[in-house]
């Protein structure tokens, strides 16, 4: 081991570096020589200079800094997480089942509220229409007494209104026809009853009229409607007619076409 | 690697709590920088003897290192850290030059009064020493000698070889010796 190996060492040397046997043969040399001893103790003296270097400590500002440092980058890391979660939820589904919740709702109160309306209101209207009738078939039989012919003859023309005259209505046009001082009115009536054909009632009166009324209007309106109901039982009645002599002639036209027609 | 809990964060390497931070767990930046906030100062300390410097280039290398702290990618964290403290201090150095260019300063000793160190005559001495070298030689003696750290992570730190560190080491402290003696 040289002077030049020596020096390439000596610091590691001084560092406790090297491995036992080549600090054991640094050792020895240093001993031996003169040059190296110097070199040697040179590098420690100036070692040993920094080592007296004392360790500065930064002042409590340096720490308060960096803490504040700290929870700002903390602060800026929150927010950043908080957008981001933000931008990824983009599409609300809570909110829009919220939506369309609220509008089924809507939709689901107007449809119940209507339906219940529209119920409510049909069950008024007809006893309503009920409440009409009866009023009608009140002023129909309260009229239809009255002095006046205009009054009776108005009475009667409301029963047309009817579409299933109660009894009562039947029986007073029935009455009119029949036994009405006024022929118009009678002839009225029996227009009236008229419109109801399937009553046997209504049928009975019509063929007791063809025997007992003489106005030949009345006659002619009684035929036109036996014929139409095409009713048997009126054949005899009507061929009474024409025996009769007091039967108009057109009036006997009229019973010989019917009578033609029934059969 | 999962972020750990306050109670593990004493127990890891420096490694181990730069990744957790690099991760997004900055609790353990706290651990960092105790570990390393006396240390970074003392660097500064041998470089440029005024305490707010030395505070200051202190505070920014720790915000830096939590600013980029996603650009550590694992590796020897002294080594990383202080290449951030000598790009830091290069900064500095750079704009200290331009801003006083009458003072023939190597080195900036502040005037200012509250940063005034004692002396005593033997740390006099050594730092008109030190004062002899260029930034790049004081810088390689400070973190060999001061910060007791080894060529193969000076070589790290200042992008070199271990071998032309080592070499570069001793020339350096050759000549301090040789003004050291001198001058004594």
């Amino acid at each position: 081991m040289n002077c030049k190996d020596i020096e390439q060492d000596i610091l590691d040397f001084i560092d406790g570096e090297l491995a036992t046997d080549k600090a054991d043969k640094i050792k020895k040399h240093i001993g031996t020589c003169a040059n190296c001893k110097a070199f040697y103790d040179e590098t420690v003296a100036l070692f040993g200079a920094f080592n007296k270097e004392e360790q500065q400590v930064p002042s409590e500002s340096l720490r308060e800094g960096f803490y504040k440092l700290l929870e700002e980058e903390k602060q800026l890391l929150n927010p950043k997480v908080v957008q981001f979660n933000k931008q990824e939820k983009a599409f609300p589904w809570k909110r829009a089942f919220q939506v369309a919740a609220s509008i089924i709702f809507l939709f689901m109160g107007y449809f119940l509220g209507s339906h219940k309306t529209g119920k409510d209101a049909n069950k008024q209207i007809i006893a309503l229409q009920k409440e009409t009738n009866e009023l009608k078939e009140g002023m129909v039989l309260a009229m239809i007494e009255n002095q006046s012919v205009s009054k009776r003859i108005q009475a009667v023309n409301y029963t047309e209104g009817f579409e299933k005259p109660d009894v009562k209505i039947l029986e007073a046009l029935i009455e009119r026809m029949q036994y009405d001082g006024n022929m118009n009115v009678r002839l009225a009536a029996a227009e009236a009853l008229s419109e109801f054909p399937e009553s046997i009632m209504v049928k009975d009166a019509f063929i007791e009229a063809l025997t007992t009324q003489k106005s030949p209007s009345l006659q002619i309106a009684i035929i036109q409607f036996l014929v139409k109901i095409q009713e048997k039982r009126a054949i005899a009645p009507m061929k009474q007619l024409l025996e009769h002599s007091d039967t108009p002639d057109f009036v006997k036209e009229q019973v010989n076409d019917g009578i033609l027609q029934i059969i | 690697m999962p972020n750990h809990n306050k109670i593990e964060l004493k127990k890891l390497t420096d490694e181990e709590l730069m990744l957790d931070v690099s991760q997004g767990n900055l609790d353990a930046m706290a651990h960092i920088f105790e570990r390393y906030n006396k240390r970074l100062y003392n660097f500064y300390f041998q470089m440029v003897r005024d305490k707010a410097i030395c505070e200051d280039l202190t505070q920014t290398v720790f915000y830096k290192v939590m600013r980029y702290r996603e650009s550590y990618k694992g590796g020897q964290f002294v080594s990383w850290i202080f290449r951030i403290a000598r790009n830091e201090f290069s900064d500095y150095y750079q704009s200290s030059k331009k801003t006083s260019k009458n003072t023939d300063i190597e080195l900036v000793t502040s005037k200012s009064e509250d940063s005034l160190i004692e002396k005593n005559d033997n740390e006099t001495h050594l730092h008109e020493v030190l004062n002899t070298l260029n930034k790049d030689e004081r810088e390689l003696i400070v973190l060999n000698r001061f910060q007791g750290l080894k060529y193969d992570k000076i070589a790290e730190i200042v992008g070199s070889s271990e071998g032309a560190v080592k070499v570069k080491v001793h020339r350096i402290i050759k000549k301090l010796k040789t003004v050291y003696f001198k001058t004594i």
